[in-house]
């Protein structure tokens, strides 16, 4: 059983986000929303680095956690995943995420949001796999195709990797060890307290 | 039956009749914290060795895209690739 996770390696992104277009044109995505996006910090100074953020398919999820309809399930391999028919737009999930990877496709009259849409590691949602009704509301299932995200694969510099957990930190362990210096990864000093 | 009862099981039966298809079948009871929608599908142990094995290429930028051409896709036994678009590499 797999563990699967997304890792955006800073010292390979170079903010040419090829990610969210791909994301957006596999799945089709509307206008106005993107299940991934290219984050830049420090911007224009000295140590600026870009991660390319979606839903991070957390391990203990808040956005299931404060769901009042429950409408979120795990898959056996980790992937936090929603079913639109449950969903009732409510924001709560919006509001819990750290990551901000809840997405609301339109602002309806009295303030409807519609359904909640995210980022699905590729794995569409509880419909068939591969149906039309799964398209429409998820987009593709490139996993059950035996495909990882596309947003991950079509990464030219391989910042951004995609896969069970285990395989995803042994690759960049082998990156860090290789550099011969940290992770570079805003955070990683206040998180193990010494410097990169 | 009076004709008041009559008229309004004739606009309680034209409410029902008049909700959307789609949200007929909506979960309407609620047990809290227990997912009532449809089940997913779960992969099979052969997708995962195949996804396996295709997260292995990401260590290799360079060969990645040679690895993913059209003509010697990774190998994908027991995986039914449907639904593609014509033309569509990845």
């Amino acid at each position: 059983m797999a563990r699967m996770k997304f890792l955006c390696d800073s010292e390979r992104c170079i903010e040419c986000n090829g990610c969210v277009t791909a994301c957006k044109n596999e799945h089709e995505v509307p206008w106005g929303i993107n299940r991934r996006r290219v984050v830049t910090l420090n911007d224009g100074k000295p140590g600026e680095r870009s991660l390319s953020v979606a839903c991070m398919h957390c391990s203990d999820a808040p956005c299931m956690a404060v769901c009042p309809v429950d409408c979120f399930y795990q898959t056996a391999d980790g992937v936090v995943l929603h079913n639109k028919d449950l969903c009732i737009g409510c924001g709560y999930c919006f509001y819990a995420c750290p990551f901000g990877a809840p997405q609301y496709p339109s602002s309806a009259n009295f303030g409807g949001r519609g359904k909640m849409d995210k980022c699905t590691f590729c794995n569409g949602g509880p419909e068939a796999d591969h149906s039309e009704a799964e398209l429409q509301k998820y987009g593709r299932n490139r996993l059950a195709e035996g495909k990882l995200p596309l947003c991950a694969e079509m990464c030219s510099t391989k910042a951004l990797l995609a896969g069970d957990a285990d395989q995803v930190s042994a690759i960049y362990r082998e990156r860090v060890m290789a550099r011969g210096f940290g992770s570079g990864a805003p955070g990683w000093a206040t998180a193990y307290g010494k410097k990169g | 039956m009076s004709a008041i009862r009559i008229t309004c099981l004739a606009a309680a039966l034209g409410l029902l009749a008049g909700c959307n298809a789609d949200e007929r079948a909506h979960v309407v009871k609620l047990d809290k914290g227990t997912y009532a929608g449809a089940a997913d599908t779960q992969l099979s142990d052969a997708t995962r060795a195949v996804l396996r094995e295709r997260a292995q290429l990401q260590r290799f930028g360079a060969d990645l895209h040679q690895a993913l051409r059209p003509s010697e896709p990774p190998p994908a036994t027991a995986v039914t690739v449907d639904g593609r678009m014509a033309g569509q590499n990845y």
